[in-house]
């Protein structure tokens, strides 16, 4: 099955026309989605800075990183399912979209970054100082942070490229 | 006046050349949602949910810097954009509803600010702060939902 003709296929079905002709669903859906960015650039905020040592340098590590992780994950699924939502919606606006697919990609290498970062500091005595990632940890916290902009800048022009 | 804005050729190269609009729209949302997601852990602790550290005041104290600088991207971005299609903006309800929350979200924050901020010293490390503290949370959390919420519609209006 070619991509077009699921596309077509999704388009048909009674959700799909459902989700799209129901006046407040798709804008409903996409401010839930950008409520969910908010909590997960506030999560990511605050533990990049901490990572690369700017803010809240008093607390340890760890408490910032267990507060907060929890935090990304259940706005993860939120995007998920709002994403999976305007999908299904609108299955010719975004499967064909290379900047959609451009998105999803720094999408999965943000959240495995930030997975990646984070799971170490979630044991209270791990010990970053002779770790890889403890010397790289400052880099790669701003680096994480730029692929949160970059993934919000997508979002954006999805709506206008194709 | 508010055409003037409109044929101003500020609010025209907005309009025509093609990646400004988009541009400001993603520094807009990128502005946004991190005023909403650093204003939310304030909020969340004003209402008794725990933050990475117990004191309140410190908490705002390290947060707000962040919030006010996100806010004044927000407003500079949020300007820019008002000037391309001022004209169809202020005939737009949604926007109109938008202004007027703003509005409320910063009467909140002023009434707290004034109010049981000035006591916090004799509730900061208090896990539950007082109910006027936590009406400030609440309010603000509200009304800067709503913000995101008509945001949105204005596009859809």
């Amino acid at each position: 099955m070619s991509l077009n003709n699921l596309i077509e296929w999704i388009y048909q079905t009674p959700l799909s026309n459902a989700i799209r002709e129901t006046a407040w669903v798709v804008p409903a859906v996409q401010s839930l989605h950008i409520l969910a960015i908010a909590v997960v650039l506030g999560a990511a905020l605050i533990s990049d800075l901490r990572l690369a040592r700017l803010f809240a340098v008093d607390e340890p590590v760890h408490t910032i990183v267990r507060r907060y992780l929890p935090w990304s994950c259940v706005s993860l699924a939120v995007l998920l399912l709002t994403g999976l939502t305007m999908c299904v919606g609108e299955p010719d606006r975004v499967l064909v979209n290379q900047i959609f697919w451009m998105r999803m990609g720094l999408v999965v290498g943000v959240f495995a970054l930030t997975l990646g970062l984070r799971r170490p500091f979630l044991d209270p005595g791990f010990r970053p100082a002779s770790a890889w990632r403890g010397r790289h940890a400052k880099g790669l916290a701003w680096l994480s942070l730029l692929m949160w902009a970059a993934v919000v800048v997508c979002g954006r022009w999805i709506a206008y490229g194709i | 006046m508010l055409q003037e804005i409109y044929d101003s050729s500020l609010a025209t190269s907005i309009r025509e050349v093609g990646v400004l609009f988009p541009a400001l729209e993603s520094l807009h949302v990128i502005a946004l949602t991190l005023v909403v997601g650093t204003i939310a852990v304030v909020d969340l602790r004003l209402l008794g949910v725990a933050s990475h550290r117990r004191s309140a005041n410190r908490l705002i104290q390290e947060l707000l810097p962040f919030t006010w600088g996100a806010f004044a991207l927000a407003a500079v971005t949020g300007s820019l954009l008002f000037t391309s299609k001022s004209v169809d903006y202020v005939a737009n309800p949604a926007f109109l509803a938008k202004l007027a929350v703003l509005f409320l979200a910063g009467l909140n924050m002023a009434i707290f600010h004034f109010g049981a901020y000035r006591r916090i010293a004799s509730w900061d490390l208090a896990a539950t702060p007082p109910p006027a503290a936590r009406a400030a949370g609440l309010f603000s959390l509200l009304l800067w939902t709503a913000t995101v919420v008509l945001g949105r519609w204005i596009g859809f209006l």
